[in-house]
């Protein structure tokens, strides 16, 4: 898979909430990024926040947003302006692992969004 | 509101407008183009304008009378103006708009605490407006 460096190329402290995904997170809209080892992380969604995941400006495999709620995905993106991935193939890997965690994620609830602003889709 | 989806919905233009006459005209050049909207109420002069701004009422008028041959767009709104916003709540649900509300409050923590995660939700319910003609960009609100 490609490897993209951040668009912003600041080296940012990691936000002190940036943690591996797990089961028992509290509900809430999160960023998540997947490291070049295939792990994903997430941090609580705030104003220019994919670049903090990981920080000191490190590249990632892909990134994007997802809503947990109830314990389950709600929603699964690859919504990041840090990295703006355009790989549909990319969004439903996170997802294979994601599910292959043990993760329930709503049907319908995977969206890719294209670079080139057209219109969203629903991948699974 | 702009830095918070310019940073995350880098891929489509985000329109903030002032006033209603200017929404409005805004959202006739290509109402196709639009993916989700949030309105205020209590509009504020433009500095060094003359004309009244209206309100968010006059654009929630404007969209109910639209016609339409399906789903219509999630619109939030945002405003403290609790009487004001039932007014559009009612009148753009009675259209078929699914409606939702934010109320602010604070300085402006509640645009990430509270707007922006309903926003983004509004969009990826874009999804679900089959009828929408959505076309190669556009995320227009005021």
């Amino acid at each position: 898979m490609p490897i993209y460096p951040p668009l912003d190329p600041f080296p940012y402290a990691q936000d002190k909430h940036t943690c591996r995904i797990h089961h028992g997170l509290p509900d809430g809209l999160y960023v998540y990024v997947q490291d070049l080892n295939g792990d994903i992380w997430v941090a609580p969604d705030a104003a220019h926040q994919h670049p903090k995941v990981l920080g000191g400006a490190q590249a990632v495999l892909y990134a994007g947003d997802l809503t947990i709620e109830q314990g389950h995905i709600a929603d699964l993106t690859n919504l990041s302006g840090t990295f703006q991935y355009d790989s549909e193939t990319g969004l439903l890997a996170v997802w294979a692992i994601l599910v292959q965690q043990g993760w329930e994620i709503e049907t319908g609830g995977v969206r890719f969004f294209p670079a080139d602003g057209g219109r969203p889709q629903r991948l699974v | 509101m702009r830095e918070r989806l310019e940073d995350r919905f880098c891929q489509y233009d985000t329109i903030i407008l002032p006033d209603a006459p200017s929404w409005i005209a805004a959202f006739l050049e290509a109402p196709e183009r639009v993916l989700a909207i949030s309105l205020d109420h209590d509009l504020e002069p433009v500095h060094g304008w003359n004309q009244d701004p209206g309100t968010g009422r006059a654009v929630a008028d404007f969209l109910a009378q639209l016609p339409t041959d399906g789903p219509r767009l999630p619109i939030l709104i945002h405003s403290t103006n609790r009487v004001a916003v039932d007014g559009m709540e009612r009148v753009l649900t009675e259209a078929g708009y699914p409606v939702h509300r934010v109320t602010p409050y604070g300085d402006l923590e509640w645009i990430s605490e509270v707007w922006f995660p309903r926003f983004r939700k509004n969009i990826l319910e874009t999804v679900d407006a089959a009828s929408l003609a959505v076309g190669p960009s556009g995320t227009d609100f005021s």
